[in-house]
């Protein structure tokens, strides 16, 4: 039930013309396949517009009478034109829902003066409110359209181009603005206009999947799902839904600030004024990587002839991927191998086990037996008093030495995943109650009950594939640990 | 030192009644202080009688500066945009502090327009332009500095001010004679708490919004607030005081205007941008150009006011 994306390449905007073309297009791909796919819902599906610089242009909501609604959203736009060079569009942004204007007071910067992000382009005065009005983008300041001391501007108008190559700033200047353009529009405009290239080769192609050109979202300007769900829905109030139908708003750009993330009817209205969604810089740093690779790796796969199945991944399992990934990545691992001699701990053992064995009267008593885990994790625990370095921990600034030994063992449950519940205090514990703990916490793990501090991180984790026929294996350690 | 700075849910008052002070200890807290996201920082201060204009505003077209010198009432320009207000000890300062995502002035005021009207039975409401009313008379005027990492929202409270020196303080003859792009304050009608109802002290109402402020952020690990003598962070915020109390800041980064002048039926055009006279457009006979031109407009206001006749 995933919202399907559709993103078509586009060489170049030119007109109004082309875009309403490309729309038509689009759409009518969309609907061919949707007849041959009724279990795919294509109700929620935005289609989204990029240019040859791949950055996100225009996000357009397919809708269930099959009308495409397009949001332009944000207060910096990618253009590219015929005549001019790639720029970026620098228009006056709204604080607030009720915001109409504001008074362009001072530019921070000169024409040709190059910008990094989040440099004061200009000093903004509007509704009682002083704003340092910053950039998102680097480049240098191409042409300054509205002069300082300019009041009362309206929000969205264009008041700047900015470039990114230096070269450029020379096309732009005798640039008026086209007045064509209606940045904050409430009815689908746009001066872009794109040339369909890999789309309507794809859908012949493939047989179910919505075809897809993999493109790179540029950061700054991805149109994200912030209100909606993974499955494509939108958790916004029924006022705010019918605000948005009515304005043509797309939900899935607009960002709740109700409970839960909610989408009100104030957000929506915000969302207008502001000419489309915030960009938050920090969440598009992530995403560009991740869409690219996914979108990667399906074009490959979908190449090949073969069907595949593919898993749903669980969140835990994520959470663990990343966590092994940036443990292998950031720490330093080193491994010592040596071949030790059990012959003696096994006769130990079998004396021990003698002894014990007796005394358990209690036919459900599951006692294992001591195993050699338990004597390899005392063994640790000896060892790490002998050597109190191994039984600390790196805290950026210190080096922490603890005086108890904790260990986790790790422990494969029934189910399949591998769990490290925690020892306390082993040096101070004897084989037979180290087997017990061991033998208790095993249970749990397979029943599912392991506490929350018994799942803890100790110094020390413990595992053991003897019993699969391995002879050696590097581990990854866990990021809070020092041995493995 | 550096506890001053850590963020989370607080409430700082200052002990300082000094504008200059004041506005700077304000941006020097809102600069530095590690705000952290779904908190806020109340800022509680008070001046001495002084009037204060919005960042863009021209002081002459707001206040009667020769009033003002004479009864010896501060002036002072803020860094948040917006009007004019008139400063006393019957007048609490309230600023609150937020990150730049956090930053809303309707919450704050809906807060404090809700703990008001519970306390002391009043039944104050919050305008569209961020004001907050009573009835029909102004009790609050609001105005904001964004910046990337921070924001703040900081407005007036009448509680029992001396309203006719407010109303005198803000009354300018050359409203009239000022054509420019500046910020124009809207006037309206001003009334006190205290007389509406008149157990509302000054003391009584920083207590209550000092312990409403905590309930109102769900915050149970401190309630505590904290009395800050600026004296002692003198070093780091005397940058910005100097600032404040500068000539330049306070005339001459007013936005450009024309000051016009009558003597005699034949109207003199000053143009003043930077706070330099930068041209003067009139009868020669009248006005000594050469006099004037280049000149800091407020050091020849005096002269040229007394070229006002009709």
């Amino acid at each position: 039930m995933q919202s399907t994306r559709l993103l078509v390449t586009a060489r170049h905007f030119s007109s109004n013309w082309k875009t309403n073309h490309l729309l038509k297009r689009c759409i009518t791909i969309l609907n061919t396949s949707n007849i041959h796919r009724t279990n795919s819902n294509l109700n929620n599906s935005s289609l989204s517009l990029v240019d040859s610089n791949r950055s996100l242009c225009m996000n357009i909501r397919l809708s269930k009478n099959g009308i495409a609604t397009i949001g332009q959203y944000q207060s910096i736009r990618y253009a590219s034109s015929d005549s001019l060079p790639a720029h970026k569009r620098v228009a006056l942004p709204a604080l607030s829902p009720t915001m109409e204007s504001g008074t362009i007071r001072s530019w921070a910067k000169v024409e040709g003066e190059k910008i990094a992000e989040g440099d004061i382009l200009a000093e903004i005065e509007t509704d009682k409110a002083t704003l340092g009005f910053e950039s998102s983008e680097e480049g240098y300041l191409a042409k300054i359209l509205i002069p300082g001391g300019s009041k009362d501007v309206p929000i969205g108008k264009l008041c700047a181009i900015i470039v990114e190559k230096q070269e450029d700033i020379a096309a732009f200047k005798d640039y008026q603005g086209d007045d064509g353009e209606a940045p904050v529009s409430k009815k689908p405009t746009s001066e872009q206009a794109a040339a369909p290239k890999k789309s309507e080769k794809e859908p012949p192609k493939k047989s179910d999947s919505a075809s897809k050109t993999e493109q790179e979202p540029a950061a700054g300007s991805t149109a994200k799902t912030i209100g909606a769900n993974k499955d494509g829905s939108v958790f916004a109030s029924p006022f705010a839904r019918k605000l948005a139908q009515e304005k043509s708003i797309n939900l899935q750009l607009v960002q709740g600030t109700g409970p839960n993330g909610r989408i009100v009817a104030e957000d929506v209205e915000k969302f207008i004024k502001e000419g489309g969604a915030k960009v938050d810089a920090k969440k598009e740093q992530a995403k560009p990587a991740a869409p690219t690779k996914a979108a990667k790796k399906e074009k490959e796969v979908s190449a090949r002839a073969g069907g595949y199945n593919e898993q749903q991944v669980s969140e835990l399992r994520t959470e663990y991927a990343r966590r092994m990934v940036e443990s292998k990545s950031t720490i330093p691992h080193y491994y010592l191998t040596i071949e030790v001699d059990l012959n003696e701990i096994l006769k130990l053992r079998e004396k021990l086990n003698d002894m014990l064995a007796p005394k358990s009267k209690d036919a459900k008593d599951k006692s294992r037996g001591i195993t050699i885990n338990d004597f390899i994790i005392k063994a640790a625990a000896l060892a790490c008093k002998k050597r109190p370095e191994t039984n600390s921990v790196w805290m950026e600034k210190s080096i922490r030495q603890y005086e108890t030994v904790d260990i986790n063992v790790a422990i494969n449950t029934d189910a399949g995943v591998l769990v490290a519940p925690i020892l306390y205090n082993v040096e101070q514990k004897g084989l037979a109650t180290i087997n017990q703990e061991i033998s208790q916490l095993s249970k749990k793990a397979n029943d599912g009950k392991l506490g929350d501090n018994e799942l803890e991180m100790g110094t020390f984790t413990i595992s053991n594939l003897g019993m699969y026929g391995v002879t050696n294996f590097s581990a990854v350690i866990y990021p809070e640990q020092v041995n493995f | 030192m550096k506890s001053i700075l850590r963020g989370g849910n607080r409430v700082l008052i200052s002990k300082s009644t000094n504008v200059y002070t004041n506005l700077a200890l304000e941006r020097y807290l809102a600069e530095n202080i590690k705000h952290q996201p779904k908190t806020r920082l109340l800022l509680l201060w008070r001046n001495q009688p002084c009037v204060v204009v919005g960042r863009y505003q021209n002081p002459f077209a707001e206040s009667d500066i020769k009033y003002l010198s004479e009864k010896q009432i501060d002036l002072a320009r803020r860094y948040s945009g917006g009007g004019t207000c008139y400063h006393d000890l019957g007048n609490l300062n309230v600023t609150i502090v937020t990150t730049r995502e956090d930053y809303n002035r309707k919450k704050n005021l809906h807060w404090i327009v809700n703990t008001l009207n519970e306390a002391f039975n009043l039944t104050l409401h919050v305008t569209d332009r961020d004001d907050i009313f009573l009835d029909t008379f102004k009790v609050t005027g609001s105005a904001s500095r964004l910046e990337r990492l921070y924001a703040y929202h900081h407005f007036t409270l009448l509680i029992n001010s001396y309203l006719n020196d407010l109303r005198r303080s803000l009354k300018s003859e050359d409203q009239m004679k000022i054509t420019s792009k500046a910020t124009s304050s809207v006037r309206s009608s001003v009334l006190n708490l205290a007389d509406r109802n008149n157990s509302i002290t000054y003391e009584k109402t920083i207590a209550l919004l000092i312990e409403k402020f905590f309930q109102w952020n769900n915050e149970k690990t401190t309630t505590s607030c904290d009395y800050i003598d600026p004296l002692l962070y003198y070093e780091h915020i005397k940058d910005f005081e100097n600032e404040l109390k500068s000539q330049k800041f306070l005339y001459q980064v007013t936005p450009p205007f024309v000051y016009t002048i009558e003597h005699e039926k034949q109207p003199i055009e000053i143009s003043v941008s930077n706070g330099i006279i930068t041209d003067i457009k009139g009868n020669d006979s009248i006005i000594d150009k050469k006099n004037f031109l280049g000149q800091l407009f407020h050091g020849v206001y005096h002269n040229i006011q007394k070229l006002n006749k009709t």
